[in-house]
């Protein structure tokens, strides 16, 4: 009989036992309701994390039975997690940023970089005697500053488009040409440190003929085209105006002392009236000072 | 108790759940619709004498009188489903096969047998599908074209071989089933007088903007209220970076308005903002404004024709 209710007693541990382990095998086959967090860092200046988090399905929910409201939901009421551009990046002057960011603008720019290189300063190549390598670092050189200087210009005109009106009239402001002036200074100082203070200085005397002699050339083509062509002697003075007058990109003073302002009143003894009228604004002291790709 | 909240709740899902109906028997082919409520479009004169300027109104009118014996005012809502792909190489809109549906939806039920007997030219080439009453639809445009009245308040027209389709549609082969479409319509809703949603990818992107291959879908929705026009447009991107270059785009064409000192005033109606992967630009214009832009239109117009007539 104590026997018999021993065997009874295994038994009833034994079952208890199989239903509590057994049990506790079930829970843990049961899968883990998992919850896939991922942190999106946006790439603003201003940027929230957005913790992404993705809907827990509902048992029984049909995904083709919602409500569709009549407005977008995430700009009404309080707007949480949202960049106002407007407000943050616009003011940081996204012109210029989205011009150079461009593919097609920054090939176009690669481009005139190259074609200017060759064409305008060709003749420096070979006065100067330039070895490959420092024709490589000089190209170099010049196509970082000109392309920093497109992207400064169009920076600071993306503020204000307004601008462009006055810089077709009276040349650039001073607020669009003060980064060009450090990039060009910067380059100066890059130069010298390159190719030596000598060759530096024959650059510069190269780049202010050159630069009087194209717009010489074109001012002259104008009058001809406009019937008050310039005679022998009124050529030979006012090239010599135009080469006293040139302002060299790699001089502070050429920024400060009024870069956008013409030469109008030291061509009264050359020209006559009728020239006068012609040459009126047709040159600026700006013209080849900025470094800029087009 | 039990049914009484059954039949509540089934006719409160109807409520809602009109657009939704629609959709869900729109082909998983198609990735665009296009929906025009004329009831509310109907509310505003101003956009119905726009949109008539050219008579399109008027003709529309006319050949549902013509067509159907119905009057403007019966319809609800129109839809337009298809598959933006088709019109990337499309330079000639007329004379092609689009495929393209249209699923028309009436304030009053339409009397098919009244219909019959006034246009029996039309209903010589009645037949029956899957149930449904259907005829043939003489159409430029579409090929084949046959309407199908599946519902006496539903009428539906596409090309033949769609129609069977189109008849079978269930909501998980419908375009609901494109996640995406379900996204863009519960977060930037689709109530407008014309609202759009299309969802996918764009085959070709202008080589200027190479960015707009991360374009994922989007919406546009047009509302009309005592203010006056507002727009909502709404696009998604695969990444953040191309959010910010569309932004940064949307940005360089607000500031050229600052060019001129008339458009200047035009940047203030534009409002563009950034959440998670989408690009949100509103465009409010009140009634008086709307005035202001319609006379600066026109001045333009007349000072080109004058240029025109100078030269």
């Amino acid at each position: 009989m104590k026997k018999g209710l021993i065997g009874l007693l295994v038994l009833q541990v034994a079952v208890l036992g199989y239903f509590v382990v057994g049990k506790s095998f079930k829970s843990a086959d049961v899968p883990k309701l998992e919850l896939n967090i991922t942190v999106i860092t946006p790439d603003l200046s201003n940027e929230k994390v957005v913790i992404d988090t993705p809907p827990v399905p509902v048992k029984g929910e049909d995904p083709f039975n919602f409500e569709i409201p009549d407005r977008r939901l995430a700009t009404q009421g309080e707007s949480k997690g949202m960049i106002d551009l407007d407000k943050n990046i616009n003011a940081l002057s996204t012109f210029g940023e989205a011009f150079m960011e461009n593919p097609i603008v920054l090939r176009g720019i690669e481009k005139a970089i190259r074609r200017q290189f060759y064409t305008f300063y060709g003749d420096f190549v070979k006065e100067a005697d330039l070895t490959p390598e420092q024709q490589i670092e000089l190209f170099k050189l010049m196509s970082e500053t000109m392309q920093s200087n497109f992207k400064s210009f169009m920076t600071e005109l993306g503020k204000n488009m307004g601008k462009m009106e006055e810089t077709f009239k009276n040349g650039p402001p001073p607020e669009l040409i003060e980064g060009i002036m450090t990039n060009n200074l910067a380059m100066k100082e890059n130069m010298i440190a390159n190719m030596g203070q000598e060759k530096f200085e024959l650059f510069e005397q190269y780049h202010k003929e050159k630069s009087a002699a194209e717009s010489f050339n074109n001012l002259k083509n104008k009058m001809k085209r406009e019937k008050t062509p310039l005679s022998e002697s009124q050529e030979t003075d006012l090239r010599g105006v135009f080469i006293n007058n040139q302002a060299s990109p790699f001089q502070e003073s050429s920024y400060t002392e009024g870069a956008s302002a013409d030469l109008s009143g030291k061509t009264g003894d050359i020209l006559d009236e009728k020239q006068q009228k012609s040459y009126k604004g047709s040159r600026k002291k700006s013209n080849r000072l900025l470094l800029m790709p087009f | 108790m039990i049914k009484f909240l059954l039949v509540f709740s089934l006719l409160f899902s109807a409520g809602y759940a009109d657009t939704l109906a629609v959709l869900k028997k729109v082909p998983q082919k198609y990735d665009y619709c296009f929906k025009v409520d004329v009831n509310k479009l109907l509310k505003v004169e101003k956009l119905r004498d726009m949109m008539d300027e050219n008579d399109g109104f008027t003709k529309l009118e006319k050949t549902l009188k013509d067509k159907l014996g119905l009057k403007i005012e019966d319809v609800s809502t129109v839809y337009i489903c298809g598959d933006s792909s088709q019109y990337y190489n499309l330079r000639n809109i007329k004379n092609i096969d689009i495929d393209s549906a249209f699923i028309v939806e009436f304030n009053k039920d339409i009397d098919l047998v009244k219909i019959e007997k006034e246009f029996p030219e039309i209903f010589k080439t009645k037949y029956e599908r899957s149930g449904v009453q259907c005829v043939q639809v003489a159409s430029k445009e579409m090929k084949n074209a046959q309407a199908a009245f599946v519902s006496p308040k539903t009428v539906y027209v596409c090309p033949d071989y769609s129609l069977n389709e189109m008849l079978d549609t269930k909501p998980t082969t419908s375009i609901l089933a494109n996640k995406m479409i379900v996204n863009l319509l519960k977060n930037n809703g689709f109530g407008g007088i014309f609202s759009i949603v299309h969802a996918g990818e764009l085959l070709k992107v202008p080589a200027m903007t190479p960015w707009l291959k991360d374009y994922r879908g989007g919406t546009i929705n047009v509302y009309y209220d005592t203010y006056g026009l507002k727009v909502e447009f709404s696009t998604n991107y695969s990444s953040l970076e191309s959010v910010k270059n569309a932004s940064l785009m949307t940005s360089m064409g607000l500031n050229l308005l600052d060019m001129k000192p008339e458009l200047k005033e035009l940047k203030e109606l534009v409002k563009f903002q950034v959440h998670d992967n989408n690009l949100y630009i509103d465009f409010e214009v009140s009634t008086m404004m709307l005035e202001k832009l319609k006379k600066m239109a026109e001045k333009q117009i007349n000072s080109r024709i004058a240029r025109r007539k100078k030269k």
